[in-house]
């Protein structure tokens, strides 16, 4: 879905509230790589991200006649997000494995944890690892950084999901971009001292 | 880097020039702040280098969301099942698995039931629904099969999901993603009366056999 700006988001998120099935699912294909990242940075580790995509766009379909003020139908998906990574982390089910059989694996499988697109092995597994280390920071942190790659979100967007004023945001980024960077460095170190 | 530099007011500038949201006025600052210290020109290529790759891990797993619809455009007759999101047919398998279980259980009902018909009927949800709720109220097979997982937890059937196993990945026939193919192991467990396995008759005929604990020796690896 093309880009929208926000009266027209805002004409959306009313029509959708009015019962319109049609605008559910235009503001979920407009929202959902937004609330993909708010999961990411909220959810536990060994969930499916589409798992919960799928419970977010459940709620949205079931709840959205609630919304009142069509301006705050992001903040109100954002918060759905958030509740169903707590959720999914307050009922995490046991996950077994009875014998470890890594060679069942196909060598040739693609990864399917998007492990990211670099050509190179040594920079996808270093973007990994900054991703790994990004979601380790806390949620007000890893939030927006992690929405600040999704395509065209800028600090005003963020704030709105987010219902944070601007100078907020850009605060938290730079104190995230900070502890990313410490914990990255102290990573390092650790791995050096290792002979990791 | 030179510690007296203020450094939050160096992170807001190197911040909102990564992203893009830097005016002419925080570019004159961080001039003249590189001026001073040649190493924040360093920090900012740090920062953009970290960003980016932030970005590559990223981009792929929030693009994975473009799968992902609301339950009412998965439920149109126009869509693929392929196109669907890929362990809905395992949900589905494991369901079905469940109707044929409670077929064969003992003291379960001696009329043959269709495996199909002890679960939701796959076509009830490939038919256009005007009805939100509606859809919502039957649910997809995911929702069911998260359904059957928490119930079969609760009441102890359910002792927990193995690892998957990839069998096959293709790229899609139309060239739009791919088509994978997986096995979703649940373990499961039951009390029973009897034990009983499949065999035939004098006849040749099929028949449930009554057995011993001893032939069930067989030992599966996951």
């Amino acid at each position: 879905m093309g880009h929208v700006n926000r009266n027209e988001e805002h004409e959306l998120a009313r029509r959708a509230i009015g019962g319109d099935s049609d605008a559910v699912r235009d503001f979920w294909r407009l929202s959902r790589r937004w609330v993909a990242a708010v999961l990411l940075a909220h959810m536990p580790r060994d969930c499916e991200l589409e798992d919960l995509l799928q419970d977010v766009a459940l709620t949205l379909v079931n709840r959205i006649s609630d919304v009142r003020d069509p301006a705050a139908t992001r903040g109100w998906l954002r918060m759905v997000a958030v509740n169903t990574a707590k959720t999914a982390a307050r009922k995490r089910r046991p996950t077994l494995r009875l014998v470890p059989a890594p060679e069942d694996v196909p060598s040739d499988v693609p990864d399917l944890a998007g492990a990211g697109e670099a050509d190179d092995p040594a920079l996808r597994e270093e973007a990994k690892r900054a991703l790994e280390a990004a979601r380790e920071l806390p949620g007000d942190y890893s939030e927006p950084l992690l929405l600040r790659c999704v395509h065209g979100m800028t600090y005003q967007q963020i704030s709105e999901a987010l219902g944070l004023p601007v100078t907020t945001i850009e605060t938290r980024l730079a104190r995230a971009r900070r502890m990313l960077r410490e914990n990255l460095s102290a990573g390092d170190g650790r791995s050096a001292a290792t002979g990791a | 880097m030179n510690d007296m530099l203020p450094t939050e007011e160096l992170d807001i500038l190197i911040t909102r020039v990564v992203d893009n949201e830097a005016t002419d006025a925080d570019w004159s600052r961080l001039q003249e702040l590189g001026a001073k210290d040649a190493a924040v020109w360093r920090r900012l290529a740090e920062e953009q280098q970290m960003h980016a790759m932030l970005c590559t891990a990223a981009r792929p797993l929030l693009a994975s969301s473009d799968e992902v619809e609301t339950p009412l455009v998965r439920t149109t007759a126009s869509r693929s099942p392929w196109s669907l999101r890929i362990g809905a047919g395992l949900g589905w398998a494991a369901a079905a698995a469940l109707a044929l279980m409670w077929y064969v259980a003992p003291g379960s009902s001696p009329t043959p039931v269709n495996a199909t018909d002890s679960v939701v009927d796959t076509r009830q949800v490939e038919q256009p629904v005007g009805n939100l709720t509606d859809v919502a109220l039957r649910g997809d097979a995911d929702d069911l099969y998260s359904r059957y997982l928490d119930v079969g937890l609760q009441e102890g059937r359910v002792v927990g999901q193995l690892p998957s196993r990839m069998v096959e990945v293709q790229r899609a026939p139309d060239g739009q993603g791919y088509v994978v193919l997986y096995v979703r192991p649940i373990l499961e467990r039951q009390r029973v009366n009897d034990l009983y396995k499949f065999g035939v008759d004098e006849q040749g005929n099929p028949q449930t056999l009554r057995t011993l604990p001893a032939n069930f020796t067989e030992k599966q690896t996951y």
